[in-house]
């Protein structure tokens, strides 16, 4: 894929969390629960020459509660373009699940030697924990923000 | 290398180092949204299944009847959410009917297990045919599924009245939980 005039995107959707009822007294929520695999899908576009870029990520709270918890992670490599000479993403593959604060911190970053081409689709899942009866029922909002710059 | 080829390659250098120029920070964002519902649960643990009470009649005049001993089988389970702004929960227990000359006593124990704000028993109460708080204080709390979980019941009964007493098989008398704001 030729992704040559592509540029640093965010794709994907929103993710409204599908929490199944309880049904049997006595219960909580399972307290965790995963988004699609590729949720956000991010397309990297690095520097042509010994580049290297940051994929950053931060939540800033609407309605929240302390008790809940936003993880990330990238469920892979997405689509390498032909011209990406020496390009790889660090963690490669799936990476672990981060902690996600509302202080941006480095998910993952991108590097290559001779780069024309974006690296597209990358995949992020997202991943809520912390969801129980002991807190207050509401409807919670947070937005999460990744930036990609220069590390 | 003649001059055309020296500036072919400087035409590729330009390019590259004008692309690293043209990287500026880009931010993107989604939101995550979801809804906790209020959840009001209650359920008696292992099962439904009928208590028997059983009174002997004494085999030697002048002694009493035998009263049946307390029964302590039976558990409470309950999951409650609420919104901030919603009043605490309570469980109330009453009978169906009463029995001429017994009265059935009913306390439950503070909860084993679960988390959140869990409710507190309120002590022994003698069940009558209208609803009486046996637990009160719930709030955002789960006490677990099955026996062994939530709040023990204890089941007593008591001849009161002797001269109430009747001849009776198999008298049915259904209690009946309620958790509510």
């Amino acid at each position: 894929m030729w992704n040559g005039l592509a540029q640093n995107q965010i794709n994907g959707t929103n993710w409204t969390v599908n929490i199944p009822s309880i049904t049997e007294a006595g219960n909580n929520y399972a307290g965790s629960y995963e988004s699609n695999s590729n949720q956000v899908e991010i397309n990297l576009q690095l520097p042509a020459l010994l580049g290297v870029r940051a994929v950053k990520i931060h939540y800033t709270p609407n309605n929240w509660h302390n008790s809940l918890t936003i993880e990330a992670r990238k469920t892979g490599n997405g689509n390498l373009g032909l011209i990406c000479v020496g390009c790889s993403l660090n963690p490669s593959g799936t990476s672990a699940y981060k902690i996600i604060t509302q202080v941006s911190t480095e998910l993952f970053r991108g590097t290559g030697i001779l780069n024309l081409v974006t690296i597209s689709n990358i995949p992020i899942q997202l991943k809520i924990n912390g969801i129980s009866v002991t807190i207050p029922a509401d409807n919670y909002s947070a937005t999460i923000v990744f930036t990609i710059e220069a590390p | 290398m003649n001059n055309s080829t020296i500036l072919f390659y400087n035409t590729v250098l330009l390019l590259f180092c004008g692309t690293n120029d043209i990287f500026a920070q880009t931010t993107g964002n989604r939101n995550i949204t979801l809804s906790l519902s209020e959840v009001a649960l209650l359920d008696i643990e292992p099962n439904i299944n009928t208590i028997a009470f059983n009174f002997t009649t004494p085999t030697e005049a002048g002694m009493p009847i035998s009263k049946p001993s307390v029964n302590t089988t039976k558990w409470i389970n309950y999951t409650s959410a609420k919104a901030t702004t919603s009043p605490h929960r309570i469980i109330t227990s009453q009978i169906d009917q009463l029995f001429p000359g017994i009265s059935i006593r009913l306390q439950a124990a503070n909860s084993v297990g679960g988390g959140g704000s869990l409710g507190t028993s309120t002590g022994q109460i003698t069940l009558s045919t209208s609803p009486q708080t046996i637990i009160n204080a719930i709030g955002g709390a789960y006490t677990g599924n099955g026996s062994n979980n939530g709040h023990q019941l204890t089941i007593s009964t008591d001849i009161t009245n002797y001269t109430d007493l009747v001849k009776t098989t198999n008298q049915l008398i259904t209690i009946t939980y309620t958790i509510s704001d």
